[in-house]
């Protein structure tokens, strides 16, 4: 974090973490979307979510795929050859246009930030 | 591997699950959860511990069921909320009170006593105030659930109150009013058996002429819970206008003007009454009683009819 040194806040951690979450629950939809243009399952989506610094919690994720894969953005299929049969979701052609339109408004708003950020 | 406490959790979840889905939705809990353990033990935790933070970090598996069924997780949404609040506000606040009044009034007028007419009262408005909150709460749930809007519920420009026109009515006035009203209602009803004058066998003697009750004094109380309704209007309205100055008038007309014509003619008293008071007595201090008491009504109800008037007009 180099942006700007504050010597003290008046804010607390909760607070903290609470708008920090807020600032990341738009990404949660578009982090999904783009890891699963490669196939993949539950519990190993949420721990690339979690690598990439995308904070969701397995009761969120879990539903969430079932929805997306109901919208139509996520299709889903059973892989029973391995020891432990898993569903693996990936982005749909849908999903990968509505990804990619997502992917274009998320830079166009880091963009603005920034530019707010320079001006005084 | 199949554990008795992720059987438990999985079939809690389960439960609240629609039919068709539930069988995907095990089979890829069920994996989930075990890649997580297994991610845990790798990690180094011991199987027990790593299976109870897996289920923990998960949550409440009625919670967790909701998600997957897509269930909301409150009764009436926030779209709806503050129509469901107006919508029982305006009910409760005109529905009882008019209902309430009626009954005692109704009740009054075939006789019962105060105490059995204070209790039915209350009895009554608090049935009321039940029915209306789970009638309207429950049509507002389902309307929640069934995603209806009615457009005729939507706010637009112009559904914006009037700019008060008139003096605004307090909340403190219109207690005070009320609460009067309440008071004289109860005066009237209890007059008819209670009473600081007693005849010689020790009964009370009414103040008033019992004739007065076969129409006269059903007649006021009717007029006097009109009265009540009235001032609950006028500050649901907010302020005077010259509709409410007119109503005012008007009700006070209805109320005073019987009582003087009865109190000229001499037929408001009870004559057994005017027998036990001494200086009532004798027809030069009755008289005088009468003609102040006539006189004082007609001033008030003037002055207040008129006090209306000038309150809507400014």
């Amino acid at each position: 974090m180099t942006h700007s040194i504050v010597s003290f806040v008046t804010y607390d951690d909760t607070q903290l973490e609470g708008h920090l979450k807020e600032l990341r629950r738009g990404s949660v939809l578009l982090a999904c979307l783009l890891i699963l243009r490669e196939p993949g399952y539950g519990y190993g989506l949420l721990e690339r979510l979690e690598a990439a610094g995308v904070d969701v919690d397995a009761n969120t994720l879990y539903p969430m795929l079932r929805r997306l894969e109901k919208q139509g953005l996520l299709t889903s299929e059973w892989d029973t050859d391995g020891a432990r049969p898993r569903k693996y979701y990936a982005t749909s052609d849908d999903g990968r246009a509505l990804a990619s339109q997502l992917m274009d408004s998320w830079l166009e708003m880091t963009n603005s930030l920034k530019d707010l950020e320079k001006e005084k | 591997m199949s554990n008795e406490l992720t059987d438990r959790y999985v079939g809690a979840t389960l439960r609240t699950v629609p039919e068709k889905q539930r069988a995907d939705i095990e089979a890829e809990l069920r994996a989930s959860i075990d890649d997580a353990v297994e991610a845990r033990v790798e990690a180094g935790a011991d199987a027990v511990t790593a299976e109870r933070d897996v289920l923990t970090s998960l949550g409440d598996p009625d919670r967790l069921a909701a998600g997957y069924s897509g269930r909301p997780g409150y009764l009436i949404g926030p779209a709806l909320f503050f129509d469901y609040k107006r919508f029982l506000g305006v009910l409760l606040i005109t529905v009882v009170p008019i209902v309430v009044a009626v009954m005692a009034a109704v009740s009054a007028i075939s006789g019962d006593d105060i105490g059995s007419i204070f209790g039915r009262s209350i009895s009554l408005g608090l049935t009321l105030v039940v029915h209306i909150v789970f009638w309207t709460t429950l049509v507002f749930a389902l309307m929640e659930r069934t995603g209806t809007e009615d457009p005729a519920m939507e706010w637009s420009l112009d559904r914006l109150p009037p700019a008060p026109s008139g003096a605004t009515v307090k909340l403190g006035e219109t207690i005070a009013t009320v609460v009067f009203l309440v008071l004289g209602m109860v005066a009237l009803i209890v007059s008819r058996t209670v009473s600081p004058v007693t005849d010689s066998s020790g009964d009370p003697v009414p103040i008033f002429d019992p004739a007065m009750w076969d129409f006269w004094f059903p007649f006021l109380l009717a007029v006097l819970a009109v009265e009540l309704v009235f001032e609950v209007v006028k500050y649901r309205r907010g302020y005077w206008t010259w509709t409410l100055a007119s109503v005012n008038l008007a009700l006070n007309a209805l109320f005073a003007v019987p009582v003087v014509f009865l109190l000229v003619t001499d037929k408001l008293f009870n004559p057994a009454f005017i027998e036990e008071v001494e200086w009532f007595r004798g027809s030069a201090s009755g008289d005088a009683i009468t003609t102040v008491a006539a006189i004082v009504v007609a001033l008030v109800t003037v002055w207040d009819s008129v006090d209306g008037f000038r309150k809507a007009r400014q």
